[in-house]
Protein backbone atom coordinates (compact mmCIF):
# COMPACT_ATOMS: atom_id res chain seq x y z
CA UNK A 1 0.00 0.00 0.00
CA UNK A 2 1.02 3.61 -0.50
CA UNK A 3 1.46 5.63 2.69
CA UNK A 4 1.24 9.42 2.51
CA UNK A 5 3.81 11.14 4.74
CA UNK A 6 2.56 14.63 4.07
CA UNK A 7 2.01 15.36 7.77
CA UNK A 8 5.64 14.40 8.53
CA UNK A 9 6.96 16.75 5.83
CA UNK A 10 4.60 19.51 6.97
CA UNK A 11 5.88 19.13 10.54
CA UNK A 12 9.49 19.22 9.34
CA UNK A 13 8.87 22.39 7.34
CA UNK A 14 6.71 23.81 10.16
CA UNK A 15 3.87 24.68 7.82
CA UNK A 16 0.18 24.50 8.64
CA UNK A 17 -2.51 22.85 6.52
CA UNK A 18 -4.20 26.16 5.70
CA UNK A 19 -0.93 27.77 4.72
CA UNK A 20 0.00 24.85 2.48
CA UNK A 21 -3.47 24.77 0.91
CA UNK A 22 -3.19 28.46 0.05
CA UNK A 23 0.25 28.02 -1.50
CA UNK A 24 -0.61 24.84 -3.39
CA UNK A 25 -4.06 26.16 -4.46
CA UNK A 26 -5.88 23.09 -3.15
CA UNK A 27 -8.76 23.33 -0.70
CA UNK A 28 -7.96 22.44 2.94
CA UNK A 29 -10.61 19.72 2.79
CA UNK A 30 -8.91 18.03 -0.17
CA UNK A 31 -5.50 18.41 1.42
CA UNK A 32 -6.86 16.85 4.59
CA UNK A 33 -8.14 13.88 2.53
CA UNK A 34 -4.64 13.51 1.08
CA UNK A 35 -3.00 13.84 4.49
CA UNK A 36 -5.19 11.22 6.13
CA UNK A 37 -4.59 8.75 3.31
CA UNK A 38 -8.21 8.67 2.11
CA UNK A 39 -7.32 9.93 -1.39
CA UNK A 40 -7.63 7.48 -4.28
CA UNK A 41 -5.20 9.32 -6.57
CA UNK A 42 -2.94 12.37 -6.74
CA UNK A 43 -2.52 14.51 -9.85
CA UNK A 44 1.07 15.15 -10.99
CA UNK A 45 0.31 18.89 -10.93
CA UNK A 46 -0.75 18.69 -7.26
CA UNK A 47 2.29 16.59 -6.36
CA UNK A 48 4.55 19.03 -8.21
CA UNK A 49 3.05 22.00 -6.37
CA UNK A 50 3.38 20.31 -2.97
CA UNK A 51 7.01 19.31 -3.65
CA UNK A 52 7.77 22.86 -4.76
CA UNK A 53 6.28 24.42 -1.62
CA UNK A 54 7.76 21.87 0.80
CA UNK A 55 11.06 21.72 -1.12
CA UNK A 56 11.16 17.94 -1.21
CA UNK A 57 10.94 14.94 -3.55
CA UNK A 58 7.76 12.91 -4.26
CA UNK A 59 9.42 10.01 -2.42
CA UNK A 60 9.50 12.11 0.73
CA UNK A 61 5.71 12.40 0.63
CA UNK A 62 4.74 8.99 -0.77
CA UNK A 63 6.06 5.67 0.52
CA UNK A 64 5.34 2.10 -0.52
CA UNK A 65 4.74 -0.35 2.33
CA UNK A 66 4.31 -4.06 1.58
CA UNK A 67 1.36 -4.94 3.80
CA UNK A 68 1.36 -8.63 2.79
CA UNK A 69 4.44 -9.29 4.87
CA UNK B 1 -5.32 30.37 -26.08
CA UNK B 2 -5.64 26.67 -25.46
CA UNK B 3 -9.33 26.37 -25.89
CA UNK B 4 -11.27 28.94 -23.95
CA UNK B 5 -12.49 32.22 -25.37
CA UNK B 6 -13.14 34.76 -22.66
CA UNK B 7 -14.75 38.19 -22.68
CA UNK B 8 -14.06 39.46 -19.20
CA UNK B 9 -15.50 42.83 -18.29
CA UNK B 10 -14.76 42.59 -14.61
CA UNK B 11 -12.26 39.90 -13.64
CA UNK B 12 -13.49 39.90 -10.05
CA UNK B 13 -17.09 39.22 -10.98
CA UNK B 14 -17.44 35.44 -11.09
CA UNK B 15 -21.04 35.69 -12.34
CA UNK B 16 -20.08 37.72 -15.40
CA UNK B 17 -17.11 35.44 -15.89
CA UNK B 18 -19.37 32.42 -16.06
CA UNK B 19 -21.89 34.11 -18.31
CA UNK B 20 -19.40 35.18 -20.95
CA UNK B 21 -17.28 32.05 -21.01
CA UNK B 22 -17.45 30.03 -24.23
CA UNK B 23 -16.16 26.51 -24.10
CA UNK B 24 -13.98 25.07 -26.82
CA UNK B 25 -11.98 22.78 -24.57
CA UNK B 26 -9.97 23.02 -21.41
CA UNK B 27 -7.10 25.18 -20.29
CA UNK B 28 -5.12 24.77 -17.10
CA UNK B 29 -6.21 27.99 -15.44
CA UNK B 30 -9.85 27.92 -16.44
CA UNK B 31 -10.59 24.20 -16.22
CA UNK B 32 -12.61 24.67 -13.05
CA UNK B 33 -14.87 27.27 -14.62
CA UNK B 34 -15.25 25.15 -17.76
CA UNK B 35 -16.23 22.16 -15.63
CA UNK B 36 -18.73 24.29 -13.72
CA UNK B 37 -20.21 25.59 -16.97
CA UNK B 38 -20.33 22.09 -18.50
CA UNK B 39 -21.99 20.75 -15.34
CA UNK B 40 -24.54 23.57 -15.43
CA UNK B 41 -25.41 22.82 -19.06
CA UNK B 42 -25.63 19.09 -18.36
CA UNK B 43 -27.84 19.65 -15.31
CA UNK B 44 -30.09 21.98 -17.31
CA UNK B 45 -30.57 19.30 -19.97
CA UNK B 46 -31.14 16.71 -17.25
CA UNK B 47 -33.78 18.87 -15.59
CA UNK B 48 -35.62 19.46 -18.89
CA UNK B 49 -35.56 15.73 -19.71
CA UNK B 50 -36.69 14.81 -16.18
CA UNK B 51 -39.59 17.25 -16.39
CA UNK B 52 -40.63 15.88 -19.81
CA UNK B 53 -40.34 12.32 -18.51
CA UNK B 54 -42.40 13.15 -15.43
CA UNK B 55 -45.17 14.73 -17.55
CA UNK B 56 -45.19 11.79 -20.00
CA UNK B 57 -45.16 9.30 -17.15
CA UNK B 58 -48.09 10.92 -15.33
CA UNK B 59 -50.12 11.29 -18.55
CA UNK B 60 -49.36 7.71 -19.67
CA UNK B 61 -50.20 6.26 -16.26
CA UNK B 62 -53.42 8.24 -16.08
CA UNK B 63 -54.35 7.37 -19.66
CA UNK B 64 -53.60 3.65 -19.27
CA UNK B 65 -55.41 3.42 -15.93
CA UNK B 66 -58.36 5.29 -17.39
CA UNK B 67 -58.47 3.05 -20.47
CA UNK B 68 -58.33 -0.09 -18.32
CA UNK B 69 -61.05 1.30 -16.08
CA UNK B 70 -63.29 2.17 -19.07
CA UNK B 71 -62.66 -1.25 -20.66
CA UNK B 72 -63.47 -3.03 -17.38
CA UNK B 73 -66.54 -0.89 -16.87
CA UNK B 74 -67.88 -1.51 -20.39
CA UNK B 75 -67.17 -5.26 -20.04
CA UNK B 76 -69.11 -5.35 -16.77
CA UNK B 77 -71.91 -3.32 -18.36
CA UNK B 78 -72.13 -5.72 -21.32
CA UNK B 79 -72.19 -8.72 -18.99
CA UNK B 80 -74.98 -7.07 -17.01
CA UNK B 81 -76.97 -6.45 -20.19
CA UNK B 82 -76.40 -10.05 -21.29
CA UNK B 83 -77.67 -11.33 -17.92
CA UNK B 84 -80.74 -9.13 -18.13
CA UNK B 85 -81.45 -10.10 -21.72
CA UNK B 86 -81.20 -13.86 -21.12
CA UNK B 87 -82.46 -13.68 -17.52
CA UNK B 88 -79.51 -15.55 -16.18
CA UNK B 89 -77.04 -15.03 -13.40
CA UNK B 90 -73.44 -16.06 -13.38
CA UNK B 91 -70.69 -16.42 -10.84
CA UNK B 92 -67.42 -15.92 -12.67
CA UNK B 93 -66.19 -14.51 -15.94
CA UNK B 94 -62.75 -14.98 -17.35
CA UNK B 95 -61.03 -13.15 -20.18
CA UNK B 96 -58.93 -15.67 -22.07
CA UNK B 97 -56.52 -15.65 -24.98
CA UNK B 98 -57.56 -18.18 -27.60
CA UNK B 99 -55.57 -19.74 -30.40
CA UNK B 100 -57.46 -21.01 -33.48
CA UNK B 101 -56.83 -24.70 -34.06
CA UNK B 102 -56.51 -24.17 -37.84
CA UNK B 103 -54.98 -21.26 -39.75
CA UNK B 104 -57.55 -21.71 -42.50
CA UNK B 105 -60.48 -21.16 -40.19
CA UNK B 106 -62.62 -18.34 -41.60
CA UNK B 107 -65.55 -16.48 -40.15
CA UNK B 108 -68.28 -14.38 -41.66
CA UNK B 109 -68.49 -10.76 -40.71
CA UNK B 110 -70.72 -7.96 -41.92
CA UNK B 111 -69.59 -4.76 -43.59
CA UNK B 112 -71.94 -2.18 -42.07
CA UNK B 113 -71.26 0.32 -44.90
CA UNK B 114 -72.95 -1.74 -47.60
CA UNK B 115 -74.28 -4.72 -45.58
CA UNK B 116 -72.14 -7.14 -47.57
CA UNK B 117 -70.84 -10.25 -45.94
CA UNK B 118 -67.08 -10.66 -45.67
CA UNK B 119 -64.70 -13.47 -44.91
CA UNK B 120 -61.93 -13.03 -42.42
CA UNK B 121 -59.20 -14.96 -40.71
CA UNK B 122 -59.49 -14.96 -36.94
CA UNK B 123 -56.70 -13.40 -34.96
CA UNK B 124 -54.17 -15.64 -33.32
CA UNK B 125 -55.26 -14.36 -29.97
CA UNK B 126 -58.69 -13.16 -29.03
CA UNK B 127 -60.75 -12.76 -25.90
CA UNK B 128 -63.90 -14.40 -24.70
CA UNK B 129 -65.85 -14.29 -21.49
CA UNK B 130 -67.59 -17.30 -20.18
CA UNK B 131 -69.70 -18.35 -17.31
CA UNK B 132 -68.43 -20.63 -14.60
CA UNK B 133 -69.97 -24.09 -14.97
CA UNK B 134 -70.25 -24.58 -11.26
CA UNK B 135 -73.35 -23.03 -9.79
CA UNK B 136 -72.28 -24.11 -6.32
CA UNK B 137 -68.70 -23.04 -5.67
CA UNK B 138 -66.63 -26.00 -4.53
CA UNK B 139 -63.76 -25.78 -2.05
CA UNK B 140 -61.26 -25.91 -4.88
CA UNK B 141 -63.04 -23.03 -6.67
CA UNK B 142 -62.93 -20.97 -3.49
CA UNK B 143 -59.22 -21.70 -3.16
CA UNK B 144 -58.65 -20.57 -6.75
CA UNK B 145 -60.68 -17.40 -6.13
CA UNK B 146 -58.59 -16.57 -3.07
CA UNK B 147 -55.33 -17.21 -4.95
CA UNK B 148 -56.62 -15.09 -7.86
CA UNK B 149 -57.54 -12.22 -5.52
CA UNK B 150 -54.20 -12.43 -3.69
CA UNK B 151 -52.28 -12.37 -6.98
CA UNK B 152 -54.30 -9.35 -8.14
CA UNK B 153 -53.62 -7.45 -4.91
CA UNK B 154 -49.93 -8.34 -5.02
CA UNK B 155 -49.56 -7.19 -8.66
CA UNK B 156 -51.44 -3.95 -7.95
CA UNK B 157 -49.30 -3.24 -4.87
CA UNK B 158 -46.12 -3.88 -6.85
CA UNK B 159 -47.27 -1.43 -9.55
CA UNK B 160 -48.01 1.24 -6.94
CA UNK B 161 -44.56 0.79 -5.37
CA UNK B 162 -42.91 1.05 -8.82
CA UNK B 163 -44.91 4.20 -9.58
CA UNK B 164 -43.85 5.86 -6.32
CA UNK B 165 -40.20 4.87 -6.84
CA UNK B 166 -40.14 6.18 -10.43
CA UNK B 167 -41.65 9.52 -9.37
CA UNK B 168 -39.09 9.76 -6.51
CA UNK B 169 -36.21 9.10 -8.90
CA UNK B 170 -37.44 11.68 -11.43
CA UNK B 171 -37.87 14.29 -8.68
CA UNK B 172 -34.37 13.47 -7.44
CA UNK B 173 -33.00 13.97 -10.98
CA UNK B 174 -34.77 17.32 -11.12
CA UNK B 175 -32.87 18.31 -7.96
CA UNK B 176 -29.67 17.39 -9.84
CA UNK B 177 -29.05 14.39 -7.58
CA UNK B 178 -28.04 11.74 -10.08
CA UNK B 179 -25.28 9.52 -8.71
CA UNK B 180 -26.79 8.96 -5.28
CA UNK B 181 -26.86 5.78 -3.24
CA UNK B 182 -30.60 6.25 -2.72
CA UNK B 183 -31.25 6.29 -6.47
CA UNK B 184 -29.19 3.16 -6.96
CA UNK B 185 -31.19 1.26 -4.34
CA UNK B 186 -34.45 2.62 -5.81
CA UNK B 187 -33.58 1.53 -9.35
CA UNK B 188 -32.44 -1.84 -8.05
CA UNK B 189 -35.77 -2.25 -6.26
CA UNK B 190 -37.70 -1.27 -9.41
CA UNK B 191 -35.86 -3.93 -11.44
CA UNK B 192 -36.55 -6.61 -8.86
CA UNK B 193 -40.22 -5.64 -8.50
CA UNK B 194 -40.71 -5.66 -12.30
CA UNK B 195 -39.36 -9.22 -12.42
CA UNK B 196 -41.67 -10.16 -9.52
CA UNK B 197 -44.60 -8.58 -11.42
CA UNK B 198 -43.65 -10.66 -14.47
CA UNK B 199 -43.62 -13.85 -12.40
CA UNK B 200 -46.92 -12.99 -10.66
CA UNK B 201 -48.58 -12.13 -13.99
CA UNK B 202 -47.38 -15.48 -15.36
CA UNK B 203 -48.82 -17.31 -12.35
CA UNK B 204 -52.09 -15.39 -12.74
CA UNK B 205 -52.34 -16.30 -16.44
CA UNK B 206 -51.41 -19.91 -15.65
CA UNK B 207 -54.18 -20.12 -13.07
CA UNK B 208 -56.75 -18.76 -15.53
CA UNK B 209 -55.67 -21.05 -18.36
CA UNK B 210 -55.66 -24.01 -15.95
CA UNK B 211 -59.20 -23.22 -14.77
CA UNK B 212 -60.47 -22.58 -18.30
CA UNK B 213 -58.96 -25.79 -19.69
CA UNK B 214 -60.51 -27.77 -16.87
CA UNK B 215 -63.92 -26.21 -17.47
CA UNK B 216 -64.35 -25.82 -21.23
CA UNK B 217 -63.12 -27.23 -24.53
CA UNK B 218 -63.96 -25.39 -27.75
CA UNK B 219 -64.29 -26.95 -31.19
CA UNK B 220 -62.32 -24.39 -33.23
CA UNK B 221 -60.13 -22.73 -30.61
CA UNK B 222 -57.79 -23.95 -27.96
CA UNK B 223 -56.73 -22.37 -24.70
CA UNK B 224 -53.00 -22.86 -24.65
CA UNK B 225 -50.20 -22.21 -22.20
CA UNK B 226 -48.00 -20.75 -24.95
CA UNK B 227 -48.63 -17.07 -24.20
CA UNK B 228 -48.82 -17.11 -20.44
CA UNK B 229 -45.27 -15.90 -19.68
CA UNK B 230 -45.10 -12.14 -19.11
CA UNK B 231 -41.84 -11.59 -20.97
CA UNK B 232 -42.28 -7.79 -21.21
CA UNK B 233 -42.04 -7.09 -17.48
CA UNK B 234 -39.32 -9.70 -16.95
CA UNK B 235 -37.15 -8.28 -19.77
CA UNK B 236 -37.73 -4.65 -18.68
CA UNK B 237 -36.82 -5.66 -15.12
CA UNK B 238 -33.58 -7.28 -16.29
CA UNK B 239 -32.73 -4.21 -18.42
CA UNK B 240 -33.35 -1.97 -15.40
CA UNK B 241 -31.05 -4.16 -13.28
CA UNK B 242 -28.41 -3.96 -16.03
CA UNK B 243 -28.70 -0.16 -16.14
CA UNK B 244 -28.41 -0.16 -12.36
CA UNK B 245 -25.09 -2.00 -12.58
CA UNK B 246 -23.86 0.72 -14.99
CA UNK B 247 -25.05 3.38 -12.54
CA UNK B 248 -23.18 1.63 -9.70
CA UNK B 249 -20.00 1.70 -11.81
CA UNK B 250 -20.58 5.39 -12.65
CA UNK B 251 -21.10 6.23 -8.98
CA UNK B 252 -17.86 4.42 -8.11
CA UNK B 253 -16.02 6.41 -10.79
CA UNK B 254 -17.53 9.65 -9.48
CA UNK B 255 -16.40 8.80 -5.95
CA UNK B 256 -12.90 8.03 -7.22
CA UNK B 257 -12.83 11.27 -9.17
CA UNK B 258 -13.91 13.18 -6.06
CA UNK B 259 -11.08 11.56 -4.09
CA UNK B 260 -8.47 12.50 -6.68
CA UNK B 261 -6.54 15.46 -5.32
Amino acid sequence: MIVVNLDVMMARRKISLNELSEKVNVTPANLSILKTGKAKAVRFSTLEAICKVLDCQPGDILEFVDDTK
Amino acid sequence: MVGVLLQITNPFSIKKYRKTIKIFGYSKNNSLLCTVQFKKQFMKRLKILSTLLLICFVVATFQNSLTSFVNGFSLGWNIGEYEEMYETTSQTYLAMKLTPKSDLLQMNTLNVRDSSSMMMLPEKATFITFKSMHQEASGEDKFHSVVDALLNVAILSCFVVVLVLVVKIILSFRRSEVFEERNISRINLIGRILIIIGVLNTLWEFLHVFLARRTIALTDFEISYTEIIDWENIIIGLVVLLMNEILIMATGMKKEQELTI
